[in-house]
């Protein structure tokens, strides 16, 4: 039986990466195939990095076992528990790192782990924010792609322009694609052996047979595609493809022709979607698999269609936090879409996410993209923007701007560890007022701004030794016209990301320190700063003043509105428009990922009543338990800053409680707040739903919510997941609802 | 800016008080003192503090502070409160660490007023707008009028939830400002209710029955409580008396008990109806008695 098969196979999908059985005959073990990826790297030491990555991921393609089931739609790969740490990333690309690192930025190197250490910034070389040009990968599928570089090479040889890069970065695409195909062909022999028996192999052979051939011709073609394409680019080659795309224009076009030429039925498509929705389900890791629905097209239309509808509802059935989905929010989205939308997201489905379309377009525009690439461009990772197709995006370093009030009461130094970490601003008695203060800690600030740009910098160009990137190359045409990496200047557009985290803890603890010592005077900066060096030990009551003390960030008062806006203003300032030693340029991002939380543990007490070690503020949103004045004030706090300069990310979290939500009423609440939000500037917005006497519950009683998820940041986790001091915040903000 | 008005608390980003986003200013004072009230803190009329005993941390901050002595520390190093001796200034309230001292009342002016109403202005969108509930905000209804008549000058959106048990004069000077009427039907039968309430229902039907031969847009909420009001004879009497009417909905809330920790935060007696919570089905049950009588009823 073919169709109506998703719950009697489920047991087999839901195992599939997590637990898997694998006939050894069809390839190595994990452990073999790391042992042979080890010697590939010792064997190749003379080779030019390309080349040995191409050779590196043929060999994963060509030895790793595989498994065409009855019971899926969609192939099975081997060593997932291996693949997900990115084999080939960590026995061959780590060691490049290394060896770039000593080679050009050793002192820039022992620079970085010193602030890492710190938690003043955090930064590692990523190369994990790109998107392939999912137009070329469907339009020309792996044969097509292979030959459109083959006919760029032959061009570039007839013009006498093949250099010797050229060569390498032309055979490196050769060697991945020629391995892909075999692949494929694997897979087919597999899948046609097994076809003699059931019916659904005979059907993927078909499918795979296609691929190897051409490019997708119908929806399944096209979401095996898809699959495939990212699984091999994000696991093997080692370069996360930060999305799977605009599912519902992707497979619009197969599935229009599908129901006009009797291939499909809606609802066998549906069901295919479901199996496909699945496999980002059961590979499931914290950072996710994102995908993206909606936009308009040049006129202003919306581009919302049948299968937007259809994925939406099949996510919903299902119960999915991953993938997460991201919406393209604009006045076109057509009222039944939106109600759909926010009324999964009140029902629980908080790993949607909201992304405002008009602010996005503005923010792209100014720097220096075309309004049609604005209109067009990808949603990726959590809630970040790109120009499709011929863009990369590397979220470079982080910098801890609540670090700046503890450099400065220690003249520049780590609190905890006494390092120096940043600039000598003068003993604590020559700040006479809190001017003085605020000056001292916008020099912290500015030091710690160009020690992530020269650190990251100090690598990024340098990324063909790094991690050069054949798979991801091949699909951008600009790339492969010019015959070079997409990552070293082979992209129109290269933006390097810095992440500006723990703006509001920042800006509460710059009030508690003008509070307490300037305006009261009930402390000098010598006495406070003894009481956070004893981490508050002995000045409980202080403590709890400073934490309850109302001037903090998000709750639209005048003055911290103001800080907020000058500190991340001041931050972005340094670092848009800056090129980028890839050719590229730097971008500013309000996006913190989990390092709230990291740099938080490296972090000395803070003046607002912080412990030490306790997390800071997420994302653009107030510290945890401080929004005291509710959802509008947030969001007319933060829309206080100029949205615009935060192209990298600028996301806010928002959570309400059910009553806040529930009916039609809610429903219109939902939707005015997030029309507002975008009227008033913001780029992106994601919603916690949740009552804090249901929280209490679940951790009393975790067996009976094992589906209750949270949205982290750019991602979600099961409630039952989250260590118990997480859940502890959780349940104090809801407590302000 | 003749008037002032004693605030006792703001709801921003209200959902439940009349069309879309709203803000809710909730005036002091109440002429009626029901006995499921989940607003005790409502029907004085003037300041009064609120101490939450579990919050308490025993700091002693509020001892320093106190000007009457009212907050001691025991021996043993506990808070004591004497409420008699409190006369409300909230000075106790403000230096609280564990925020178990809370002060319900506070006089506003019409600017100060005006610039709470004002701050989610951008949320209001094309339905939402400005709520004055209470307590009974008619109590105060020039201090109401002049508000909702600046706002209304600014376009926004008005509506007053009210008892209505108030002289007709209150609520004519609010006639001209007002979009939207909450309006409160608790008991139709006159005994029974004063019985719940402290007062008879009579003035509070004939102000509504004037309302709505005036044209007001209107809303009736039906508190259901049961044991007290939710007897489907009484509810039926109800509906015959609202489609008489010129009513756009009325909205049946179900009775929670969640406000009992405050009749003991503000030291007076628990009136609330120890009963559950009304059903699903019972709710339902209560709509569809009101809908037979040609009401459009929802449940709340």
């Amino acid at each position: 039986m073919m169709w109506n098969t998703f719950e009697q196979d489920k047991p087999y999908l839901e195992s599939k990466y997590l637990n898997p059985t694998f006939d050894p005959n069809t390839g190595l073990s994990a452990e073999e195939l790391l042992a042979g990826l080890e010697k590939i790297y010792a064997d190749t030491r003379a080779l030019p990095h390309p080349t040995v990555k191409a050779m590196a991921v043929a060999y994963v393609l060509d030895h790793v076992r595989i498994n065409v089931s009855p019971h899926d739609w969609f192939v099975g790969i081997d060593g997932w528990r291996f693949l997900r740490d990115r084999m080939v990333h960590k026995t061959i690309i780590m060691k490049w790192q290394e060896e770039v690192y000593q080679k050009y930025a050793s002192e820039e190197r022992r620079r970085m782990k010193i602030h890492n250490a710190c938690g003043s910034l955090s930064i590692w070389p990523d190369y994990d924010h790109s998107v392939p040009d999912w137009k070329a990968v469907l339009k020309l599928g792996f044969p097509g792609l292979r030959q459109r570089a083959k006919d760029c090479r032959e061009r570039h040889r007839e013009a006498g322009t093949l250099t010797a890069e050229r060569e390498i970065y032309y055979d490196a695409i050769e060697t991945e694609y020629a391995a892909i195909l075999r692949f494929l062909a694997r897979l087919q022999a597999q899948a046609e052996e097994k076809g003699r028996q059931y019916p659904r192999c005979a059907m993927t052979a078909k499918c795979l047979k296609t691929l190897m051939e051409g490019a997708p011709t119908n929806s399944y073609e096209m979401l095996q595609l898809d699959y495939l394409f990212f699984f091999i680019a994000e696991y093997f080659d080692g370069l996360q493809v930060r999305s799977f795309g605009n599912l519902d224009q992707m497979l619009y076009p197969f599935y229009q022709k599908d129901l006009q030429e009797g291939v499909f039925t809606d609802s066998q498509i549906r069901e295919l979607v479901s199996y496909f929705l699945q496999q980002a389900h059961v590979m499931h890791h914290y950072w996710g698999h994102p995908l993206y629905l909606g936009g308009s097209d040049e006129t202003g239309k919306t581009l919302i269609n049948p299968v937007s509808y259809l994925i939406l509802e099949e996510f919903d059935r299902m119960g999915l936090y991953d993938p997460k989905i991201q919406i393209k929010w604009d006045k076109a989205l057509p009222e039944a879409f939106v109600n759909q939308v926010l009324d999964m997201i009140r029902r629980g489905h908080n790993s949607i996410a909201i992304v405002c379309m008009p602010n996005v377009i503005k923010a792209m525009m100014s720097f220096g993209v075309t309004e049609r690439e604005a209109q067009e461009c990808v949603v990726s990772g959590c809630y970040e923007v790109q120009v499709a197709g011929n863009s990369t995006q590397t979220a470079a370093g982080h910098i801890n701007m609540a670090k700046g009030v503890e450099m400065v009461l220690n003249n520049g130094r780590d609190a905890l560890t006494g390092q120096m970490i940043g600039v000598e601003t003068g003993g604590l008695e020559e700040f006479t007022s809190f001017d003085a203060f605020y000056e001292a800690y916008l020099k912290q600030i500015r030091f710690l701004t160009q020690e992530a740009l020269t650190i990251s910098g100090s690598v990024e160009g340098h990324f063909l030794e790094l991690n050069p990137a054949p798979m991801f190359s091949s699909t951008v045409y600009n790339s492969v016209q010019q015959g070079r990496d997409a990552y070293a200047g082979g992209c129109k557009y290269m933006f390097t990301s810095i992440l500006v985290c723990n703006v509001a803890s920042a800006v509460n603890a710059l009030m508690a320190v003008k509070e307490l010592v300037y305006d009261t005077g009930e402390y000098t900066l010598t006495q406070l700063n003894e009481i956070l060096e004893k981490d508050w030990e002995g000045h409980d009551r202080l403590r709890l003043r400073m934490k309850r003390s109302h001037e903090k960030f998000g709750n639209h008062q005048a003055l911290s509105d103001r800080y907020g806006a000058a500190i991340a203003s001041f931050v972005a300032n340094q670092i848009n428009m800056k090129p980028s030693q890839n050719n590229g340029y730097y971008i500013t991002s309000l996006h913190c990922a989990r390092q709230f939380i990291e740099m938080g543990k490296r972090s000395a007490a803070s003046p607002e009543g912080r412990k030490r070690g306790e997390e800071y503020s997420k994302n653009i949103s107030a510290a945890m338990g401080t929004n005291w004045a509710g959802t509008t004030a947030l969001i007319e706090s933060v829309t206080e800053l100029n949205t615009t300069q935060f192209l990298g990310d600028f996301p806010l979290d928002v959570m309400l409680h059910p009553s806040a939500a529930q009916g039609e009423e809610g429903l219109a609440a939902m939707k005015q707040l997030i029309q507002t939000y975008s009227d008033r500037g913001g780029l992106a917005i994601h919603f916690n739903v949740m009552d804090v006497e249901v929280l209490r519950d679940a951790q009393k009683h975790p067996e009976k919510y094992e589906d209750l998820q949270v949205r982290v940041c750019g991602w979600n986790v099961l409630w039952n997941n989250l260590p118990l001091s997480e859940q502890e915040q959780y349940i104090a903000q809801a407590q302000l609802l | 800016m003749k008037y002032k008005a004693m605030l006792m608390d703001v709801k921003r980003f209200a959902i439940h008080d009349g069309p879309g986003i709203r803000t809710t200013l909730f005036l002091k004072g109440c002429p009626l003192k029901c006995v499921w009230c989940h607003n005790p803190e409502g029907i004085w009329p003037k300041p009064q503090m609120a101490y939450y005993l579990h919050k308490c941390i025993d700091c002693g901050e509020c001892v320093s502070v106190c000007p009457t002595g009212a907050q001691t520390m025991t021996e043993e190093g506990r808070h004591s409160f004497d409420r008699e001796r409190c006369i409300a200034c909230g000075a106790c309230a403000e230096v609280c660490l564990g925020e178990a001292m809370l002060r319900y009342g506070r006089t506003v002016d019409l600017e100060q007023a005006l610039a709470i109403a004002l701050e989610d202005a951008a949320f209001y969108g094309s339905t939402g707008g400005v709520t004055v509930s209470g307590g009974e905000p008619l109590l105060q209804a020039e201090f109401v009028a002049e508000l909702l008549t600046a706002l209304k000058a600014r376009g926004i959106h008005t509506a007053v939830d009210t008892c209505g048990c108030v002289p007709w004069e209150k609520v004519e000077k609010v006639l001209p400002c007002t979009d939207m009427f909450l309006y409160d039907i608790k008991h139709m039968d006159p005994r029974q209710h004063r019985q719940l309430t402290g007062r008879s229902n009579e003035r509070i039907l004939s102000n509504l029955i004037r309302l709505s031969e005036l044209g007001a847009r209107i809303e009736v909420r039906f508190p259901m409580v049961p044991g007290c009001n939710d007897d489907m004879e009484q509810i039926a009497q109800m509906g015959v008396f609202l489609s008489g009417l010129h009513i756009e909905r009325v909205k049946v809330l179900a009775y929670h008990s969640m406000a009992r920790a405050k009749y003991a935060a503000l030291g007076a007696e628990d009136t609330m109806p120890r009963v559950d919570t009304p059903t699903s089905d019972e709710m339902r049950a209560a709509v569809e008695q009101l809908r037979q009588m040609g009401v459009n009823a929802v449940s709340g």
